[in-house]
This record gives structure tokens, C-alpha cells and sequence, in this order.
């Protein structure tokens, strides 16, 4: 073998490992003639990252190809690698033959290559990498943004990241902790906390939401609330813990602290009802009290009078027993007044059972009780059917009785007098009401009709104590409702009112 | 039979002026046995006290039984009459000014026969009494004393 055929066989057999090095290589390899920037050669990894085929590479100029954005850009930059005879890009955007965006790490050089002045180009794809990075950085910044202490340890408790918040909320900067045991945070009387996390951790599981405490540098105790998950390397072996802890001082002083306050607010509320409890209880033996002694006077007063008419009716003049008559009567005025007080406090004390009521019903049976009372009245009844209401029946009776009981009392001196009770809607909502062609009121004194002992005519005129009308109002209010009434002097007056619910 | 008698357990002497009166208007004139609290009426039931020795089976065919009483109130002599054997079917009337729901509830619940409110007016309240001594005293047919 002669030397010159050696030195072929050398040459070719160089060149047959680097023609496969190119073929082969994972990065893509372009060469250019440097003064025509015209491509000699491409190789098949940068043909598969582009999209291209190899002729559409040959013979043309890389910006022909449509690879960059910013043509002029790249083609100033090869101008200048012309003269330095290098460049180099960290992150070049290049685009696919299908517009795909590929970042590239680009590294250029010229060379003589016999004759031939070329350049190669170098071309790694970073695509991946960078968006790996872009990730990175969000999550690194969203660690070091983040309210929440962000700590990872390894498997023994070493710490191995410390975020800001962490800085902030423990009092150790990172340098201090990085590289010791987290158990530095840890109460004494916790320490086998720590080992009950492991296990947890250890399991693959997660502990979420975990209220602890831990000691800050200042050795002062912080209420936390900590989430701990495994932390996985590639092979999915368990190698440390990632811990999130939120500091819940505050929060746990806010409940204390509304905890307090309910303590306190029960207290009164308990305090108020004992308060109001006693007020009742009074107002209860006041009632009763009411109800036994001062009715017996009266009924004293009436029967001996009575007793004197009667047995004594010779030994009086005409005068004289006038005179006890009106003794009489107003004893009874009197024995009616207590009763109406009496009611008009069993009204707002009384416990109500809500239940629908067929006031239509009721009605009818009201009037037939005050046509039993005064048969000689006999006013035209108009009764709505099927009017309804949710109520206290008692209360609901006390209040028809008033109400129908006051049109019969007024119409008395009418001609044709005529009652009717009915319902209509007055702006949405449901409004009973009952109407009379009686003596009625003047309009200028509605405002003293719901008053207790009000009263707008004389007792010569009609009777009545003025307590009725305050009844019915009390009763309205125990069913959240409203009461009303129009009316002109002798020509009539209605009473409305709304039934909408029971008060608590 | 044993004569028929009344018990009026009346703390004020008004109430049993006008109600003896009108008993007696009404013409029931067997004795009416007045007592002032509701302690003396159960000493004179049980023979017990001021009434030590009385012969008890004699009972009366009616007390009338005022709910408002010193030391002793109505309820409680009600109770204590129907818890014993020998009272527990005697007819008892409550008489009494209270128009209290309450007080009606009670004493029918303790086993009152009847529960009648004074009237005010004079001529209510004798005809009120006088029925009453009637149907419970004529009309009605008590149970045997035990």
C-alpha cells in the first residue's frame, strides 16, 4: 500500500465517520457557502425539526426558506458573521415549513474547507427546555409571591427551600434555616407530631389542613394551618415533603373572639328574658290580681243595691230608685271596662298557635253571637265565602268580635243598616276588610281610633270603653299585619286590615 | 238520707251575704255551711281542727268553692278533695270572679263538676246561684258518699 493510498484510505474512512456523525447527530447541522450564503448541505435531524424536505434546502439562501421572522435582522447578523467569522444565539425563533414557532440555540462558524470558504450552523432545539424554564419561573415566582410559608424538607427534616412568607412568618431568613432541621419550629410538647407527619408522608398520602403550632424565631407560638405532601423524585421514590403553612393566629383570635361575644350576647339575652320573664310574671298576677279583687267590689256594690231595690222598693221614692240604678249601671260599666283591659293585656300576652283559619267562617258566627246579644238590631250581612288567613284562632275571634262587633254597634241607628265583610287586593297585597252605612268618624280623628280609652262619640251616643279598637290593633300587630280605617260622619266606615304572618 | 246540706267556702262576707240570699230567694232551705279559707274547709270535710269529732259521713250535696282563699287557694283544696277517697265524688262547684282561661282549664282538669263566674250585675248573679243550687241541689243525683 503505497502512502498516498493510505492517506486516501485515512481520509475516507475520516470522512465516513463524520458524514455519519452529521447524519446522526441530534442537533441540526447546515452548511453554507459563505459568500453566497447559498446551502451546500443540510442534515436529515434539521430537516425532521423544520418540516422541510432536502430540496427545498439545497441551493437556496436560509431567508429564502422562510425560517426567520425578521428577515433583514438575520440578514445584517450573517453580514457580520462574514467578518467575525462566528455567531451565536442563545434562544433564535425559527418557524416550521408548518408555522409551528421552535426555539433554537444557533452557533455559526466560518471555515475554509479547501478552496471553499462555508459556514456550518448548529442548530439546537430549546423549545422544550425554555417552556420547562417559563414554568419554572412562574411556580419559583408564585413560591416567592405567596402568602403561605412554602417549605420543602428532605425525608429527615432538613430544609431544603424556605420561601419569603416562611422568612416572614418564622423569623429565620433562609440562609439561616437552609441545611437544619425543620424541628427548630416545633413545640416541645409536639415533637411526636412530627413523627405521625412522616408516616403520613412516608405513605404517599397527603395531610391536609393540619392546625398546629409552631414557634417562631422570637420563640412566640403561631396558630398554623399546614398542608404536607410527599415529594417524588423521577423514579417515584418518596424523598422529602413539600409543606404549605398558612398562619392562623388572627383567624383563631377572630373566633375567640366572636365566641366571646356570643358567650356575652347569650348572657344578655338570657339576662333580657329573665328581665322580661319577671316583667310578665308581674304583669301576669297584676291580671289576675285585676281579674278576682276588682271585680268583686263591683259586684258588691251592684248586688246590694239591687238587693236594696228589691227588698227595700216601698220604702223608696222614684228618685231614690234611680238614683241605685244608676249605681248599678255603672258598676257594670265599670265591670266591663276591667274586662276589656283584661283582654286587651290577654291579647299581647297570650302564646298564639298559627293555623289557617276560614275567617268567613268565623264571621258568620260572630254576627250570630251579636245577633243573639241584641235581637232587635237586624243589619243586612254581606259575608264573603271562603276568605282565609293564617292566625291565632282566639286572636283572630277577639278581633272579628271587635271589628263586626263595632259595625253593629254603629249601625244601630240606621234605617237600612247594612255589614259586609269581604277582601280585595290593594297594591299586591291581600286586604280584608269589613264595612258598615253606620254613624262612621270624622276622617280628621282616624289617628285616635286604635288609641286605648279613645273614644269618638259620647257614651250617651253609643256605648263602648275605647279599648276595642286598641284590641284589634295589638292583635294585628301579633300577626305582622296592618289596620286601617276610612269613614265619613254618617255615611259609613270600613275597616281594613292584612293578616300577612305570625310574629315570633 | 242524711240531711242535705251546703258548703260555701266564701272568704268575703259580701259574696256570701248576696249569695246566701239568693239561695234563699231561690228556696233552698237546707243548711248552707259557710267557711273563710280553704284550710277550715277542709278541717270541717275531714273532721280535722276546729271541726275535730264531726261526724264526716255526713257530707254535703254541694260545696261551693271560691278560688281565691286565704292560706289554702280553691285549686289546692280541689286537689286535695279528689285525691282522697272519701271526697273524691263529692260534687264541688267552682264560684268564683276569675274569667282567667287558665283557672277554667285547671279546675276542670283537678275535677271540678262546674265552674260558674260571679256575675257583676245583681239580678245575673242571683239567677246565676239560684240554678245553680237548683240543678245541683234538686235536679242532679250525686254520686254516693264512699
Amino acid at each position: 500500500m503505497t502512502k498516498l493510498q493510505q492517506t486516501q484510505d485515512e481520509l475516507r474512512s475520516s470522512e465516513v465517520r463524520y458524514r455519519r456523525l452529521f447524519e446522526a447527530s441530534q442537533d441540526g447541522i447546515l452548511i453554507l457557502d459563505a459568500v453566497t450564503l447559498e446551502i451546500i448541505d443540510v442534515n436529515p435531524f434539521m430537516l425532521k425539526l423544520l418540516g422541510y424536505s432536502r430540496e427545498e434546502f439545497l441551493g437556496k439562501e436560509l431567508w429564502e426558506i422562510g425560517l426567520f421572522g425578521d428577515k433583514g435582522a438575520s440578514q445584517t447578523a450573517f453580514k457580520g458573521l462574514q467578518d467575525t467569522g462566528y455567531l451565536r444565539y442563545e434562544d433564535l425563533p425559527l418557524e416550521t415549513r408548518s408555522g409551528e414557532k421552535r426555539e433554537v440555540e444557533f452557533i455559526s462558524n466560518v471555515y475554509d474547507e479547501d478552496e471553499l470558504q462555508v459556514i456550518q450552523c448548529n442548530i439546537r432545539d430549546i423549545t422544550e427546555r425554555r417552556q420547562a424554564e417559563v414554568v419554572r419561573e412562574r411556580l419559583a415566582a408564585i413560591v416567592k409571591s405567596s402568602d403561605d410559608a412554602i417549605i420543602s424538607t428532605e425525608l429527615g427534616g432538613i430544609v431544603t427551600t424556605w420561601n419569603s412568607a416562611a422568612e416572614k412568618m418564622f423569623g429565620y431568613s433562609a440562609a439561616e434555616i437552609l441545611g437544619h432541621s425543620l424541628s427548630l419550629l416545633i413545640p416541645k410538647d409536639r415533637k411526636d407530631e412530627e413523627r405521625k407527619i412522616l408516616d403520613v408522608i412516608l405513605r404517599g398520602d397527603t395531610l391536609s389542613h393540619f392546625e398546629t403550632v409552631r414557634i417562631g424565631k422570637n420563640r412566640k407560638q403561631i396558630d398554623v394551618s399546614v398542608t404536607i405532601s410527599p415529594i417524588k423524585n423521577d423514579e417515584g421514590k418518596i424523598i422529602g415533603a413539600s409543606k404549605i403553612a398558612r398562619d392562623i393566629s388572627e383567624l383563631k383570635r377572630a373566633v375567640k373572639e366572636i365566641r366571646k361575644l356570643n358567650t356575652q350576647l347569650e348572657q344578655r339575652v338570657t339576662d333580657r328574658t329573665a328581665q322580661l320573664q319577671a316583667v310578665n310574671d308581674e304583669l301576669e298576677s297584676f291580671s289576675y290580681s285585676v281579674s278576682h279583687d276588682l271585680r268583686a267590689p263591683l259586684r258588691h256594690i251592684n248586688g246590694f243595691s239591687g238587693a236594696l231595690l228589691e227588698d227595700y222598693a216601698d220604702k223608696l221614692d222614684d228618685v231614690g230608685k234611680g238614683y241605685l240604678a244608676q249605681v248599678r249601671e255603672a258598676s257594670k260599666e265599670m265591670a266591663q271596662l276591667i274586662d276589656d283591659v283584661l283582654q286587651l293585656a290577654r291579647v299581647t300576652r297570650t302564646e298564639m298557635v298559627p293555623e289557617t283559619i276560614n275567617l268567613s267562617d268565623m264571621a258568620d258566627s260572630v254576627v250570630k253571637a251579636l245577633q243573639d246579644e241584641d235581637p232587635d238590631h237586624k243589619p243586612t250581612i254581606n259575608i264573603k265565602d271562603g276568605l282565609s288567613a293564617r292566625g291565632d284562632r282566639r286572636l283572630l275571634r277577639i278581633l272579628l268580635t271587635n271589628i263586626l262587633g263595632n259595625s253593629w254597634k254603629f249601625t244601630t241607628k240606621q234605617d237600612k243598616p247594612e255589614i259586609t265583610f269581604g277582601q280585595e287586593k290593594i297594591e299586591g297585597d291581600t286586604v280584608f276588610f269589613v264595612g258598615d252605612n253606620g254613624s262612621g268618624f270624622d276622617m280628621a280623628f282616624s289617628d285616635k281610633l286604635f288609641g286605648a280609652f279613645q273614644r269618638l262619640h259620647g257614651t250617651d251616643e253609643f256605648e263602648g270603653t275605647g279599648i276595642g279598637l286598641a284590641t284589634v290593633q295589638r292583635i294585628i300587630n301579633r300577626h305582622s299585619g296592618r289596620v286601617w280605617a276610612e269613614g265619613a260622619v254618617d255615611i259609613g266606615a270600613t275597616f281594613y286590615f292584612t293578616l300577612p304572618g305570625i310574629k315570633g | 238520707m242524711k240531711n242535705k246540706s251546703i258548703l260555701l267556702v266564701e272568704d268575703n262576707p259580701r259574696d256570701e251575704a248576696l249569695t246566701m240570699r239568693a239561695l234563699k230567694k231561690s228556696g233552698i232551705a237546707s243548711d248552707i255551711i259557710v267557711v273563710r279559707d280553704g284550710v277550715e274547709a277542709l278541717d270541717y270535710l275531714f273532721g280535722t281542727g276546729k271541726y275535730e269529732g264531726r261526724d264526716t259521713s255526713i257530707l254535703p250535696q254541694l260545696v261551693m268553692l271560691d278560688l281565691k282563699l286565704p292560706k289554702m287557694d280553691g285549686l289546692q283544696v280541689l286537689q286535695r278533695l279528689r285525691a282522697e277517697e272519701h271526697t273524691k265524688r263529692l260534687t264541688i262547684v267552682i264560684f268564683t270572679s276569675s274569667s282567667e282561661e287558665e283557672d277554667m282549664i285547671k279546675s276542670y282538669d283537678l275535677g271540678a263538676n262546674s265552674y260558674v263566674r260571679k256575675p257583676v250585675d245583681f239580678e245575673q248573679f242571683a239567677e246565676v246561684t239560684a240554678k245553680l243550687g237548683i240543678y245541683w241541689f234538686s235536679l242532679n243525683e250525686s254520686a254516693p258518699a264512699s
